[in-house]
């Protein structure tokens, strides 16, 4: 029996042997309290053209984040300046993934997080207790339980704070004050109960746009926050390598001895932007499905289809079972969107199969899972 | 990819071209380029040239005092116009134009305004624009089919994919962003000869990665030969002499042959670079010898002003830089400040970030200063990420992108890059000089402006309002508009209003007009400047031309509508005879009697509008036309019998007036023909019997007989009696009510028609009985209910149905369905 290993190491464990090359060669200026100079973390992120020195020897950085450049310039910029930083999009545009490489690359620590839910509450936002020792000591600090925010101000990294605006209106609105003024009071600690926050210190937020169950931020935090919209993928190469990446690293992590198949992740990466985009690359105007179809979404697709053919199959691809997880994929939200993506088979991969054939050809007789 | 130079050849190619001690300087530039600008003015302050050759077609040569005075204000351009008239281009014989457009920040103006400064002799030195034109292939160059077709093109830079290649590489978004990083910002920093050093290693490049076939299609060869010669005479007269040209043409001019393969060539050629081999079969036109002989009506060159907005690249018009406010801003500061770089940047941002979030601010509430602050420090701290030495415009962009959009960035919140976007382009518009040669034309255009105090020096969009038949003054404003349009310019646009060519809304009494000032205006009234000095002289003088062309009646009367709407006499000219001519020899009954609706609607709104001259005449005309095609018109097609009808009907109304006793009784005459014709439209039947009941010609009875003909006739005449009926009731409805019999003959028609027979004729029926009015139609309901022993309250009254009732009828109804069904 293989020994189980931790599912998913943070970023900064990752990504270990990269952060520690570029903070060996990085000479450029660093605001206080950061681990690595703003064109470290941009490199960090977008990958370098040539290796670097790292000990003896040599590593590539590898490109992490697909999309827009620009982008991770204004975020790496806004972290370093006195505003937060709020992520938004629809799901599975890899929002959570940049706040994560941005916190590992600034802080080192990608795990200083918030998750936030309907159930969220202001104690898990600022702090709550050890009831027992409070019992015991009174509201001493060693009673004090800090949250993610405290550690964040305390220690002087980031805070990440996922999914804020699942999160009550009210709840969120307990960040504004510790956004201006860089301060959380603890009334129960008296004179020592004021948590000044070190340098180094900030929010990235992400936020959803699309999904149901989203709550408005109030305009008072918004003004805190400087916004960047990430935006889908609207390249199929681009969602291409993009999957072929994910899908990498997966199976590394999991120990899935099994190489991935290039035309099979073409053909996802097609029909996921052709289904988002409606229309195809051949002209067809398709109906799109309301569920998310992110690039997300399609790593995950693959992934199922690889561990299928590893665990039970012949270790290759195979179209049919790519079909019954593109099915389960799409039907989880809604069963109307199937017969768009029957209709889409019908018509735009019939026509890709009659023109390509070979991979396009199974794709389309696997058309049988679709009912 | 042709061969790439080595640092010596450039070495060798910057000593012949770009030294102080040569007695010729070529100055490569990017049009519109605020650094090559700022260059190019230190070079001539230190050249001291005796004369300055710049790229630009010679047959401008005459504007360039207007040009250089200094009442001329930036943005204005150069219009060129040829009209092809001897097919010298090609078989099709176009019209065609293009636009020379100049910024303050445009090196050629920089050249032109510094050169007269230093009184050295200045001077365009491509060929004329027409010679242009012929060198150039079918659709490449300035013989683009583009409306806006621009001489100082900068796609052989822009559109490079040896240039995209580089600006990708260097991580930049675009080759705007690479432009802007390596030359307008780190350019500024160098001393001027390693930035000449560096934008001529950079044309050479991109002009590498073109093929001489492309150079050849563009007519690039041809010019290049032409201006090489210029710049020979030149230098035989002058001791020094600056080119001013497109990077991309210094290579060319100086003998790329000779230099880029073979640097012992110059030593072959004895020294002299400038009479190198010309490109085969342009010997004459280099030499000058054989520059066409145009005609002077033929071609047009003026000066006009111009808007930052048309020079916008991302406007669509395919010339020089995006943004243009914002380099002329930057222009602006380092004129002034005579080079800091780095503060006048850090200005021009600060300053249009501070203008936008003023803007926004007022519509949406934020902006707040802490914004506007964060937002400067995001575009310092970009810049030093990118390794830029200042912020520019794409930092400037990323900081409001980021500090003014709250939100998601949607439709619904990007009111802060909209504001961005207008201010980056600005709203600016050039002056021309009083002294500036400019057709009178314009000059009554904006005589015409000053009088009604029309705003045309920025180019946002007004509106005015105006009463038209209450204010003298509206209604000539109005006709101003009117004719503005007619020429083309696109100056107004009549948002509401009376409009007569649609016969829509006639019943408006105000007009509401949306105006605002383009370059496209004045090159518009350059193009009709051959027909008139005045605004009113073109459109009457392009109208008769339009006319004179026209041989539809029905056309010209649609010209005559707008020439209404000008206020454009028909006593002026020909335009009476020519229509006159037009309706004489029109033989088509169905466009006369449009001509004759137009014609009676325009003499419906004389008063109200004042138009001058007298439309009885051509109605007279075209009643007469219509007089004698008449008779030949019994057998219509269905679709012909509306407008049939109306021209019955209208010709009844204007015969009616006094003086037309002659014609009257000749149209009771042809009525009482066609009344005898055997295979007469029901329809028509119905009119021509009505007209005959009002002119006395028959009694209501005699109609009655008629009418109870077509009713009682069988099988399909049966199904064309209600045609018969509309057309009665078009023209003599009243008949119904003198005529007590009439209705009993509808009843008793009905009762017997079936189901089916009924469906059929009820269109012709409800169209019939629409042509009575609601007092008319209350008082024939009265009379039908009468008939059938009811009052007139009760025959209106429905009786409610009830719940029952209703429940009942859908279960029937969905019985009868299933039953169907099955």
């Amino acid at each position: 029996m293989r020994e189980g290993r931790t599912m998913r190491p943070p970023v900064e464990v990752q990504y270990q042997d990269e952060l520690a090359a570029l903070a060996q060669g990085d000479t450029a200026k660093k605001p206080i309290g950061w681990r690595l100079s703003p064109q470290a973390v941009r490199t960090f992120i977008l990958g370098s053209k040539h290796p670097i020195p790292y000990g003896n020897g040599e590593i590539m950085i590898q490109k992490k984040y697909f999309g827009n450049d620009t982008l991770i310039e204004r975020c790496i910029v806004t972290l370093a300046g006195n505003r937060g930083l709020m992520l938004v999009g629809e799901p599975g545009t890899a929002k959570s993934m940049l706040s994560e490489l941005l916190a590992a690359a600034i802080s080192g620590c990608s795990t200083n997080t918030i998750q936030g839910t309907a159930g969220t509450t202001e104690d898990m936002i600022k702090y709550s207790w050890n009831y027992a020792m409070l019992l015991d000591r009174g509201p001493v600090k060693e009673a004090l339980v800090p949250s993610p925010l405290y550690v964040g101000m305390e220690k002087g990294i980031l805070t990440r704070f996922e999914e804020i605006t699942r999160t009550p209106a009210q709840i969120q609105d307990s960040l504004i004050s510790v956004l201006s003024d860089k301060v959380l009071n603890v009334p129960e600690l008296g004179d020592e109960g004021l948590l000044f926050a070190k340098q180094g210190f900030n929010v990235i937020g992400t936020a959803n746009t699309r999904d149901k169950g989203v709550n408005e931020m109030s305009s008072a935090l918004k003004r805190r926050f400087n916004f960047e919209t990430v935006l889908p993928v609207r390249e199929v190469s681009l969602e291409k390598q993009i999957i072929l990446q994910e899908v990498e690293k997966l199976a590394r992590e999991n120990q899935i001895e099994m190489s991935v198949d290039e035309s099979a992740a073409e053909v996802l990466a097609s029909t996921y932007h052709e289904l988002r985009e409606g229309i195809s690359s051949m002209g067809h105007q398709i109906d799109k499905p309301a569920c998310v179809m992110s690039t997300a979404e399609a790593v995950s697709v693959y992934y199922q289809t690889m561990m299928s053919a590893y665990y039970y199959g012949d270790s290759r691809i195979s179209m049919d079972s790519m079909v019954q997880n593109l099915v389960g994929a799409v039907v989880k939200e809604n069963r109307d969107d199937l017969p768009k993506v029957r209709s889409y088979f019908q018509t735009v991969i019939r026509d890709k199969s009659a023109k390509e054939g070979g991979i396009w050809e199974a794709y389309y007789q696997a058309k049988k899972y679709l009912g | 990819m042709g061969s790439v130079l080595s640092g010596e050849e450039i070495s060798r190619l910057m000593e012949a071209g770009c030294h102080y001690g040569n007695p010729c300087f070529y100055f490569p530039v990017r049009h519109h380029s605020p650094v090559c600008a700022f260059f190019l003015k230190r070079v001539i302050r230190e050249y001291r040239p005796d004369c300055i050759l710049i790229e630009g077609p010679e047959n401008a040569n005459e504007l360039i005092p207007d040009m250089t005075d200094e009442d001329t204000l930036a943005p204005f351009c150069i219009y060129y116009s040829y009209r092809d008239t001897k097919g010298l281009i090609d078989e099709n014989k176009r019209d065609y134009r293009c636009y020379y457009p100049f910024l303050d920040a445009s090196p050629e103006l920089v050249a032109l305004r510094e050169g007269k400064r230093a009184g050295a002799e200045l001077a365009f030195m491509d060929l004329p624009y027409e010679e242009i034109l012929m060198a150039e292939k079918e659709g490449a160059g300035l013989r683009g089919q583009e409306e806006k077709n621009s001489y100082n093109d900068d796609r052989y830079l822009s559109e490079n994919a040896f240039i995209r290649g580089v600006a990708e590489r260097s991580g930049a978004r675009s080759f705007d962003e690479f432009w802007e990083r390596a030359f307008e910002m780190e350019g500024l920093l160098k001393p001027v000869h390693e930035f000449i050093r560096d934008m001529l290693f950079y044309c050479v490049l991109s002009r590498a990665n073109t093929t001489e076939e492309t150079l050849r299609e563009d007519g690039c060869l041809a010019r290049e030969a032409h201006m090489r010669m210029r710049i020979s005479e030149a230098r035989q007269r002058y001791a020094r002499v600056l080119v001013v040209t497109g990077g991309f043409h210094v290579a060319g001019l100086l003998g790329p042959q000779a230099w880029l393969t073979d640097p012992a060539g110059r030593e072959a050629l004895g020294g002299d670079l400038f009479g190198t081999k010309l490109p085969e079969g342009l010997t004459c036109i280099a030499e000058g010898k054989k520059l066409h002989r145009i005609d002077e009506k033929d071609k047009g060159v003026y000066l006009m002003s111009y808007s930052l907005e048309a020079a916008d690249r991302l406007n669509g018009y395919c010339s020089g830089m995006i943004h243009p406010m914002f380099y002329q801003m930057i222009w602006e500061g380092l004129s002034e400040k005579g080079g800091d770089a780095g503060e006048v940047y850090e200005e021009t941002v600060l300053q249009f970030l501070v203008e936008v979030g003023k803007k926004v601010r007022r519509k949406e509430g934020y902006p707040s200063t802490f914004d506007e602050i964060c937002a400067l420090n995001m575009c310092r701290n970009l810049a030093l990420l990118r390794g830029k030495p200042f912020p520019g415009v794409f930092e400037l962009s990323d900081g409001v992108l980021s500090n003014y959009v709250k939100g998601e960035y949607q439709l619904a919140t990007d009111r802060p890059m909209r504001v961005l976007r207008e201010e980056l382009t600005g709203k600016k518009i050039g002056r021309l000089s009083e002294n500036a040669k400019l057709p009178p034309l314009c000059l009554d255009f904006e005589k015409n402006c000053h009088s009604y105090r029309l705003d045309i020096h920025s180019s946002t969009k007004k509106e005015v309002t105006l009463s038209p038949f209450a204010k003298k003054r509206h209604r000539e404003l109005s006709a101003f508009f009117a004719r503005m349009d007619f020429l083309g310019t696109g100056l107004a646009l009549r948002k509401k209003g009376p409009n007569l060519r649609l016969r829509r809304d006639r019943n408006l009494i105000r007009e509401i007009w949306e105006y605002h000032y383009s370059p496209k205006v004045t090159s518009a009234l350059i193009e009709a400047s051959v027909y008139g000095g005045t605004i009113r002289e073109a459109c009457q003088a392009l109208m008769e031309k339009y006319l004179q062309e026209e041989t539809d009646a029905a056309a010209a009367s649609d010209l005559l509508i707008r020439s209404f709407e000008m206020g454009l006499s028909l006593e002026i000219g020909v335009m009476r005879a020519r229509l006159e001519q037009v309706i004489r020899s029109c033989e088509d009954f169905f466009t006369l009697t449009k001509t004759f609706s137009n014609l009676i609607m325009l003499m419906d709104m004389q008063e109200l509008y004042g138009y001058p001259s007298d439309l009885l005449p051509l109605r007279s005309a075209v009643a007469d036309k219509l007089l004698s095609l008449l008779v030949h018109m019994s057998s219509v097609k269905d679709e012909d019998v509306p407008p049939m009808l109306e021209a019955l009907k209208e010709l009844y109304r204007v015969l009616l007036e006094a003086g037309q006793e002659g014609e009257r009784a000749y149209f009771s005459e042809i009525l009482e023909k066609m009344s005898g014709t055997a295979d007469l439209n029901p329809a028509l039947a119905g009119a021509v019997w009505g007209l005959l009941y009002a002119y006395g010609k028959r009694t209501s009875g005699e109609v009655a007989v008629c009418m109870r003909g077509y009713l009682l006739s069988s099988g399909e005449k049966a199904a064309r009696a209600a045609d018969y009926v509309r057309g009665l009731f078009y023209v003599a409805r009243d008949i119904i009510f003198a005529r007590d019999g009439m209705i009993d003959m509808l009843d008793d028609f009905l009762g017997r028609t079936d189901y089916e027979g009924f469906i059929q004729i009820l269109p012709q029926l409800r169209l019939a009985f629409s042509f009575f009015t609601p007092a008319e139609m209350d008082r024939l309901a009265g009379m039908v209910a009468g008939k059938y022993g009811l009052k007139r309250g009760e025959f209106g009254e429905l009786s409610q149905v009830t719940d029952e009732e209703y429940a009942y009828g859908r279960e029937l109804e969905a019985r009868i369905w299933q039953s169907a069904r099955t």
